[in-house]
């Protein structure tokens, strides 16, 4: 499989914290990816430095050249004092392939068509973002993420806050995309629960162990109790998995 | 009310003040998507130091302005990461420490001292046709800027860092943002004065958000709001023999409160 991003001794941090001293780690094409931590261990920090907003004081991140980053911020983050629409929002992730003092093309619209069709929110394309609920707001982020024909799908906490309905149905949305369109997926949660069931690979932050990729057939009650400094069982339901 | 506009001295001063309350109303808009709005009311005070140091030094304070307050938009702009000082609390003493420097040379220069009062509460009516010739060019520049670079300001203001992930260039757009905010505060600030720009800032915009459902909507009722309040408040100035710049403020702050009362009663209505 393409590797297509890869992290070498790459020290990252804000001023004088360092969040991640040497992380090593590599991601490769059609991964799924879930990065588990607590609030305050560095989860969004990693995704930042996938990214390219957070450049390594140290060390090096490389990435493919053909990345095409779909991007969902959390929800939370979204300004909603401003009447901005669903579409308009989507579209906004297109205004580097609209080009400056152009308006959007047929094509533009046809592809945040698409976009809310897929996310299932196309009904919802003229209603303004902050009358949305939880699920519905981060539908609306996933098809901007989308509405730029992405390869690579990052996911910032996609499930905070939302009811368990919402939950599973988000999460069976990114596992329908990583699928269908045979996207990247990296979601980070501080929840494994949400997670364990879909992603194909993990990593857990502020363990004691330094950070590292573990592929789900790896994943065991002993490993798990390790990682979190207690007593962790795996438990098998219905077909799925739960962690207690 | 059309009479006392014949006159030149309050031509000059109304087109002064249409040009600088309409900039000032559409760069509003961004002040407050940005959520910038201590920034707005800091980089004012820098300009009005900037004019000060101005008028104390001789140097023409439009330049000083201007200067001042570009350096004032690089400072701010460049990302903070001091985890014991808030950027809230730089932007504070950024205003007490600009305001009280402006004073003092102020109150140390004899010839400053007369137009002192007036960096602080403005007086539209020493607009002279030299300040509109600038002013004018300025405005085409910075209208030209944002007709390119609508679509790429509004997303880097609304969301910075997903706009960067689609390949924007995120810093750029946003220091030119904040670099035609600088330049109109620091153009406006001599003519009009700390208190009228700082307001026309925020009021106007806070109006067309109160009012508009369209985002387009905010920025033309935010425009229209604040040329509206200029040309009533220059009246009222005129005719009561009233500061500009503070009636102007003072016609701002009732047309919000106004427009505030009609959303509440739509709401209620509604229900």
């Amino acid at each position: 499989m393409k590797r297509i991003v890869e992290f070498r001794n790459a020290k990252l941090g804000y001023g004088k914290r360092v969040v991640f001293d040497s992380l090593s780690l590599s991601i490769f094409e059609g991964d799924f990816l879930g990065i588990v931590g607590p609030n305050g261990s560095g989860k969004t920090t990693l995704l930042r430095g996938i990214i390219g907003l957070l450049k390594p004081r140290d060390g090096e991140i490389i990435k493919d050249r053909d990345l095409r980053f779909g991007y969902c911020m959390q929800r939370q983050f979204i300004d909603t004092l401003f009447p901005f629409t669903v579409f308009e929002i989507v579209m906004m992730a297109r205004t580097k392939i609209i080009g400056p003092f152009k308006k959007p093309r047929s094509i533009d619209k046809d592809k945040v068509s698409e976009a809310l069709e897929i996310t299932g929110i196309q009904d919802l394309a003229s209603q303004p973002f902050y009358n949305l609920s939880g699920g519905q707001k981060q539908r609306t982020i996933i098809a901007r993420a989308l509405s730029i024909e992405p390869n690579f799908l990052i996911l910032d906490e996609p499930t905070a806050d939302l009811d368990i309905k919402a939950e599973r149905e988000i999460m069976e949305l990114i596992k329908t995309l990583h699928l269908s369109q045979k996207l990247t997926v990296v979601l980070v949660t501080h929840e494994l629960n949400e997670v364990i069931n879909y992603a194909q690979k993990f990593i857990f932050l502020d363990s004691k162990m330094p950070s590292r990729i573990i592929a789900k057939q790896d994943l065991n009650e002993d490993l798990l109790s390790e990682i979190f400094q207690t007593r962790i069982k795996l438990k098998d339901l219905d077909g799925k998995q739960i962690v207690i | 009310m059309l009479e006392i506009f014949k006159e030149p001295f309050m031509q000059t001063a109304l087109l002064g003040g249409l040009i600088t309350a309409c900039l000032c109303a559409y760069l509003g808009v961004f002040v407050i998507l940005k959520r910038i709005v201590f920034m707005g009311i800091a980089l004012s005070q820098v300009a009005a130091l900037g004019v000060a140091s101005g008028l104390f030094s001789g140097i023409n304070p439009i330049i000083c302005a201007f200067v001042l307050t570009l350096s004032g938009i690089i400072l701010l702009w460049i990302p903070f990461t001091e985890k014991n000082i808030s950027k809230e609390s730089l932007l504070g003493f950024t205003y007490a420490f600009c305001a009280a420097t402006a004073v003092i040379l102020i109150a140390k220069n004899p010839l400053a001292e007369a137009r002192g009062l007036n960096l602080i509460s403005g007086n539209l009516l020493y607009t002279t046709w030299q300040d509109l010739k600038i002013l004018g060019i300025a405005s085409i520049l910075i209208m030209s800027l944002h007709t390119i670079f609508f679509k790429e300001f509004i997303f880097v203001s609304f969301d910075r860092e997903t706009a960067f992930t689609t390949g924007l260039k995120a810093n750029l757009l946003d220091f030119l943002l904040y670099l035609t905010i600088g330049i109109v505060i620091s153009l406006s600030m001599k003519i009009c004065g700390v208190i009228f720009v700082f307001a026309s800032l925020i009021i106007p915009a806070m109006i067309g958000l109160i009012s508009a459902r369209r985002i387009g909507m905010i920025f033309f009722v935010s425009c229209i709001a604040s040329a509206l309040c200029v040309t009533i408040g220059l009246f009222l100035s005129f005719t009561w023999d009233l500061p500009s710049g503070p009636t102007i403020v003072g016609v701002y702050s009732l047309l919000f409160i106004l427009s505030f009362l009609l959303r509440l009663w739509k709401t209620y209505y509604k229900k």
